[in-house]
C-alpha cells in the first residue's frame, strides 16, 4: 500500500457516501450484479470511512475497485459529483504502484505504427488496407496505460513513448492503448476509424471506446467492465456484468427490450469497435466481430 | 433436466457491510458519528422463488433470522442490519413480464427497481404511475413491504391500490394473496402488504397499470393561507375529480421553493442547502459545525420563518385523455377561486425536479445536522389539529416545514421535513414528541413510509388489540419467528386500550360532514343504512348487497376499481371484551391492513364508510356509454353497471365527454365478487 497522500479528501467523498443512492439505477455494476456493495454510495462509504479513521484501507480499496468509471453516476447526479474519478484516485493511492514494462522496438517502416496489444498480428493487414507500409509495436501492458493513469504519471515512460513514436500516426485497437498514447501527447487513431468493421449489424460502444461517426450507444448499455479494476479485484462480479451487458446487447440487437431479469435471446453477430471490450463480450457468449478480426478476415 | 444453479451467498466483509443500514436517518447520523452498524451474518441473492425457499431453509438450518432486502431505501430502519441474520437481497429477481393492455396489469418480481419498471412499461405505452421520490433506489418488493405511496397517488392510488396479487415464500410454506388466493382460503394480501418482511418474502406481484397520459395539465395557485387552500383541495377531491398532482406547500416551503413565482425556470441549485454545501467545500474546517448555531436554536428559527407571511402555493395537475382533462379543469376552476392563478410554471418546475429534493439531504449531515421527514395523515376534519400539533412538537427540536400531498375525498397526508442539530439525543426526543403529537391529534403516524424500528411502538399503540390478529397469522406462517422478528409490533409493548362501544341507536352512529365519512352499524341491512343517510342528504358511495360485515369479508381483490375505497376504519370487540379500531382514514402505512382479518376474527361493532352528498332534486346523469368512449377507468363515473354509467349531477360535463345516449338507472347494489 502506498499510503493515502494522494487520496481525495474525505469531504469530496462525503456527498456520495451520505447520498440516498440516487444513481444506483444507472450504475452498470449495481444493476447487473444486484449487490448492495456495488451501489455507488456504498462504493464511496468505505474510502470515506477510512479517511475519517473508522474504516480499513483494505475495504476501501475493495469498494473502490467495484467502479468501472463509466461516468453514468456523474451524468445522473444533479450535483455532478465525479465519483468515478475520485474512486480511481482512491485505487491509485491504495494500490501498489504500477510500473510500465520497457517499450519494445518499432518493427518495420511506415508512417503508421500498429500497436498490437494481444496475440493477433494485424500490421500487415492494415498495410494492405491502407495501401502503404505500416510498422508494428507489440505491447503486453497496453503501452503502460495503468502506470500512466497513476498518480505519478510515469514521466520517464512518457518520454520514452514520445521518443519512440513522435511523428508517426499510432494506430491502436483498444481503448487502454489509446489512453496511453493520448496521455503521452501523441497522435493516436483507433483502428475502427481507419478500417471500420463491415456489416450492418447492431453496434455496441463500450463506455471508453471510440465512437464511429454517426453512431450512438444504445441507452441501455454502459460499460462492459473490460480492463477495469473490477476484473482483477472482483472477477465473479465482472463476469456477471459481462453476462448482463451481453444480454442487453442481444436484446438491443433483437430490436426489443425484454425484462431486466429475463433470459437472454440467442447471441447475434455484433461488431464492437474496441478489441479489448469485444473480447470481453465474446467471453460472455456474444458473437463479436471486432475491428482486428474484421481486418484479418479473408475477405478483407 | 439441468441442475438449477446454486443459491449465491457471501460472508465477505464488503458485502456484509453493505447491509448494516438502510436509509433511516438515525443510522446515517450514527455513521457520521463513526459508530459501527450491526452487521448480518450472511447475504444471499436468490434468482427465483425456489432459491428464496432455499434461503429460508438455509436460515433454519443455521438458526438465523431472515431480513428481506430490496434496495435499502426505507427510512425507518426496517431493513437495518441485525446480528445472526441472513439477509435475502432480492435485486436479482428483477423480471417484468406479461403486460396485459386490456386488463391493465403486469407481472413483476420484487427486486426490480421502480425506475426500471416504469422504463420497461413506458416503452410499451404504460406505467404504474407509482412515483415515490425514492423511485431510483427502491424496489417493488419494498413498495409492498412498506405500503408505499407515490407522487401521483391522488389519481392512481397508493401501492396498496395497485397491488392486485402476490406470491410469497414464508417459513411455513408458499402463500398467495389477492386475485391469486387459492379457492376457499383467506386472502392474505392485506397482511403481506405492509408486513415489512416479518411474514414472508414476496416473490411475484400482479400490478395495475395505466396508459401513459396523452396530455398533462399543471397549474400553480397562490392562496392567502393554509385554511383556504385546504378548503379548495377538499372541494376538488370531494367533487369527484381526480387530480394527478395536488401539492400544497406551507409558507416556509413556499418561499424556499419560490413556488409562487410564475416562471418556468429552475431554481434547483440556488437553495439554502446548496449554499451551505458550497460554503463547507470552501472551508473544510467548517465541516460538522456550520449548522451548530442555527439548528441549536430551532425555536428562534421557527419563529423567524413563521413571520414570513401566510401565503401558500398549491400545485394542481390533471392528466390523461385530453377531453377528460379539459372537463376536469373546467369543473375544478370554480372550486379554486380563492387562489391566484400562477400559470403552469410552478407545476412544471416541480415536475421537472420532483426527485431532486433527495440531493439536498447529504449536505445537511455534512454541515453537522440531520434531516428527516415524517408523513402523517388524517381526515379533513382533523387535518389542521394534526398539522398544528405535530409541527409544534417537531418545532421544539428542529426547523420544520411541511407540504400536503396525497389528497383524498376523506382527508390528506402531511409531509413534514425537518432539520435538527446532529445529535442522537435530539433526534430521538424529536421523534418521540412528534409521534405522541400525531396520536393525540387523531392522525395516523405514517401515511406511506412504514413502521420499521422508528415507529414500531407507536404502530403497536395505534393498532391496540388488533395486534393479536397479526400475531396469530404470523405464528401460522412463521412459527419460529425468523422473519424480521420484532420489527412491526414489539412483543413487549403493552396492549393499548381500545375504544368504547359506539354510542347511539344506529344504524348511523356519526357522520363527519367535512370528510364525508359515516360511522355505521356493520350488521345493519343496507336499505336501513341508506334510508338513514338519505335523511341527512347523503348516500353510500359503495352500495353493498348485504350487511357490511358480511359484504366486506367476501369482497374479492379487484372487485372494485382502484379509486373506489369501500371502507375505512373498522372497530371490533374480542371475546375477552377488548376492543380495537384500525384503518384510519384516509390511508395508513402503520403495519398491514388488518381490517378484513379483524372482521373475520372478532365481533364487528362499527365500520366507517365513504358517503357522498345527494340532492334529491339533482339526479345523477345516466348514459349508455357508446363504443369508442374513453375507458371507464379513465372517466370514473360515480357509479356503473353493465351498460350504464351514472355521473353525479355536478359531473355532468364528464357524461358529455363519454357521449352516448341518455338512459335511466340508479346505482346498483354490488356483489362482493368480481364485477364485469
Amino acid at each position: 500500500m502506498s499510503g493515502a497522500s494522494s487520496m481525495p479528501p474525505a469531504a469530496e467523498l462525503a456527498v456520495c457516501a451520505l447520498c440516498p443512492k440516487l444513481c444506483r439505477h444507472v450504475c452498470p455494476v449495481a444493476v447487473a450484479t444486484g449487490h448492495e456493495a456495488a451501489a455507488p454510495s456504498n462504493m464511496a462509504q468505505h474510502p470515506w470511512r477510512f479517511l475519517r479513521g473508522s474504516g480499513t484501507a483494505e475495504l476501501a480499496l475493495q469498494a473502490a475497485s467495484l467502479c468501472v468509471e463509466c461516468g453514468a453516476c456523474t451524468a445522473q447526479c444533479e450535483l455532478h459529483e465525479p465519483l468515478g474519478v475520485r474512486l480511481a484516485a482512491v485505487r491509485h493511492a491504495l494500490s501498489a504502484p504500477a510500473w510500465p514494462q520497457p517499450l519494445g522496438a518499432v518493427e518495420g517502416e511506415g508512417r503508421h505504427v500498429a500497436v498490437e496489444a494481444d496475440s493477433r498480428r494485424w500490421a500487415e493487414a492494415l498495410a494492405r488496407h491502407l495501401g502503404e507500409p505500416v510498422a508494428r509495436l507489440r505491447t503486453e501492458d497496453h503501452l503502460g496505460a495503468e502506470a500512466l493513469a497513476g498518480p505519478l504519471g510515469a514521466p520517464a515512460h512518457v518520454a520514452a513513448l514520445r521518443a519512440l513514436l513522435s511523428g508517426r500516426v499510432v494506430v491502436v485497437a483498444d481503448h487502454r492503448s489509446l489512453a496511453a498514447v493520448q496521455a503521452a501527447g501523441l497522435q493516436g487513431v483507433h483502428l475502427a476509424e481507419l478500417a471500420p468493421p463491415p456489416g450492418a449489424g447492431p453496434v455496441f460502444h463500450p463506455c471508453k471506446g471510440p465512437r464511429l461517426a454517426g453512431e450512438a450507444a444504445p441507452e441501455a448499455l454502459a460499460c462492459c467492465g473490460a480492463g477495469t479494476a473490477l476484473e482483477s479485484a472482483h472477477p465473479a462480479l465482472a463476469a456477471t456484468l459481462r453476462t448482463e451487458q451481453a444480454r442487453r446487447l442481444g436484446e438491443h440487437a433483437a430490436g426489443g427490450d425484454t425484462s431486466p431479469g429475463q433470459a437472454p435471446p440467442a447471441p447475434v453477430p455484433t461488431r464492437c469497435p474496441d478489441a479489448s471490450c469485444g473480447r470481453t463480450l465474446a467471453q460472455a457468449g456474444l458473437l463479436v466481430l471486432d475491428p482486428v478480426d474484421a481486418l484479418l478476415a479473408p475477405s478483407s | 433436466m439441468p441442475t438449477p444453479p446454486p443459491l449465491q451467498t457471501s460472508v465477505a466483509a464488503l458485502d456484509l457491510a453493505a447491509y448494516g443500514r438502510d436509509l433511516w436517518p438515525r443510522d446515517t447520523l450514527r455513521m457520521v458519528e463513526g459508530l459501527a452498524p450491526t452487521l448480518p451474518a450472511e447475504v444471499a441473492w436468490p434468482e427465483d422463488a425456489n432459491q428464496v425457499r432455499a434461503a429460508l431453509e438455509r436460515a433454519r438450518e443455521q438458526d438465523r433470522v431472515v431480513v428481506p432486502y430490496g434496495a435499502g431505501s426505507g427510512v425507518c430502519g426496517a431493513a437495518a442490519g441485525r446480528s445472526r441474520a441472513l439477509v435475502v437481497d432480492l435485486k436479482r429477481m428483477n423480471r417484468v413480464w406479461d403486460l396485459d393492455p386490456v386488463a391493465r396489469t403486469v407481472r413483476a418480481q420484487p427486486g426490480v427497481l421502480g425506475q426500471h419498471l416504469e422504463d420497461w412499461l413506458g416503452r410499451r405505452g404504460f406505467m404504474t404511475a407509482h412515483s415515490p421520490s425514492s423511485i431510483w433506489c427502491s424496489t417493488v418488493g419494498g413498495y409492498v413491504a412498506s405500503r408505499s405511496a407515490g407522487q401521483f397517488s391522488s389519481r392512481y392510488g397508493v401501492f396498496d391500490d395497485m397491488l392486485l396479487a402476490a406470491r410469497a415464500e414464508a417459513p411455513a410454506g408458499r402463500l398467495a394473496g389477492g386475485t391469486w388466493t387459492p379457492e376457499g382460503q383467506e386472502d392474505l394480501l392485506p397482511l403481506l402488504c405492509g408486513s415489512e418482511g416479518a411474514l414472508g418474502i414476496v416473490t411475484e406481484t400482479l400490478l395495475r397499470v395505466a396508459p401513459l397520459p396523452a396530455t398533462r395539465w399543471l397549474c400553480g395557485y397562490a392562496f392567502p393561507n393554509l385554511q383556504s387552500a385546504w378548503t379548495a383541495m377538499r372541494r376538488v377531491m370531494q367533487a369527484g375529480l381526480w387530480p394527478s398532482v395536488m401539492r400544497l406547500y406551507d409558507p416556509l416551503d413556499t418561499r424556499l421553493n419560490k413556488a409562487t413565482r410564475g416562471g418556468r425556470e429552475s431554481h434547483a441549485g440556488d437553495g439554502v442547502f446548496h449554499r451551505i454545501r458550497q460554503a463547507v467545500a470552501r472551508v473544510p474546517a467548517l465541516q460538522g459545525h456550520l449548522a451548530d448555531l442555527p439548528l441549536a436554536l430551532p425555536g428562534l428559527l421557527n419563529r423567524i420563518t413563521g413571520g414570513l407571511g401566510d401565503e401558500v402555493a398549491l400545485i394542481l395537475g390533471f392528466e390523461g385523455d385530453p377531453a377528460v382533462v379539459d372537463a376536469q379543469v373546467a369543473l375544478a376552476a370554480p372550486l379554486l377561486q380563492a387562489g391566484r392563478d400562477l400559470g403552469p410554471g410552478p407545476g412544471e418546475r416541480w415536475f421537472a425536479h420532483r426527485h431532486a429534493v433527495s440531493y439536498k439531504l447529504a449536505p445537511v449531515f455534512i454541515a453537522g445536522g440531520f434531516v428527516d421527514t415524517m408523513e402523517v395523515a388524517a381526515t379533513w376534519s382533523r387535518l389542521e389539529a394534526l398539522h398544528d400539533g405535530v409541527r409544534a412538537a417537531i418545532g421544539r427540536h428542529g426547523l420544520v416545514m411541511a407540504h400536503f400531498s396525497h389528497a383524498y375525498p376523506e382527508g390528506c397526508s402531511i409531509y413534514l421535513s425537518f432539520a435538527g442539530k446532529g445529535r442522537l439525543d435530539v433526534y430521538d426526543a424529536l421523534w418521540a414528541d412528534a409521534l405522541q403529537a400525531a396520536r393525540e391529534a387523531g392522525g395516523t403516524i405514517t401515511h406511506h413510509h412504514g413502521v420499521g424500528q422508528l415507529k414500531a411502538r407507536a404502530a403497536a399503540r395505534e393498532a391496540g388489540a388488533a395486534v393479536r390478529v397479526w400475531r396469530e397469522i404470523k405464528r401460522t406462517w412463521d412459527p419460529e419467528g425468523r422473519m424480521n422478528p420484532g420489527r412491526l409490533f414489539p412483543e413487549d409493548e403493552p396492549e393499548a386500550p381500545g375504544p368504547p362501544p359506539p354510542a347511539g341507536e344506529g344504524p348511523v352512529y356519526a357522520v363527519d360532514e367535512d370528510s364525508l365519512l359515516a360511522e355505521v352499524d356493520p350488521l345493519a341491512e343496507p336499505r336501513l343504512l341508506e334510508e338513514a343517510l338519505a335523511a341527512r342528504g347523503l348516500a353510500l358511495r359503495i352500495r353493498p348487497d348485504r350487511p357490511l360485515a358480511r359484504w366486506l369479508t367476501a369482497l374479492e381483490r379487484g372487485a372494485h376499481d382502484a379509486w373506489e375505497a369501500p371502507v375505512f376504519a373498522v372497530q371490533v370487540r374480542f371475546a375477552d371484551g377488548a376492543s380495537a379500531r384500525v384503518g384510519p382514514a384516509p390511508r395508513s402505512a402503520a403495519g398491514p391492513d388488518l381490517r378484513a382479518a379483524l372482521l373475520r376474527r372478532a365481533t364487528p361493532e362499527l365500520v366507517q364508510v365513504p358517503v357522498r352528498r345527494q340532492d334529491p332534486d339533482a339526479p345523477d346523469r345516466v348514459i349508455r356509454p357508446p363504443a369508442g368512449a374513453p375507458d371507464r377507468r379513465d372517466l370514473r363515473p360515480t357509479w356503473h353497471k353493465d351498460d350504464r354509467w351514472g355521473f353525479a349531477a355536478e359531473l355532468a360535463p364528464l357524461a358529455e365527454v363519454a357521449g352516448g345516449e341518455p338512459a335511466r338507472g340508479t346505482a346498483p347494489r354490488r356483489h362482493p365478487g368480481h364485477l364485469p
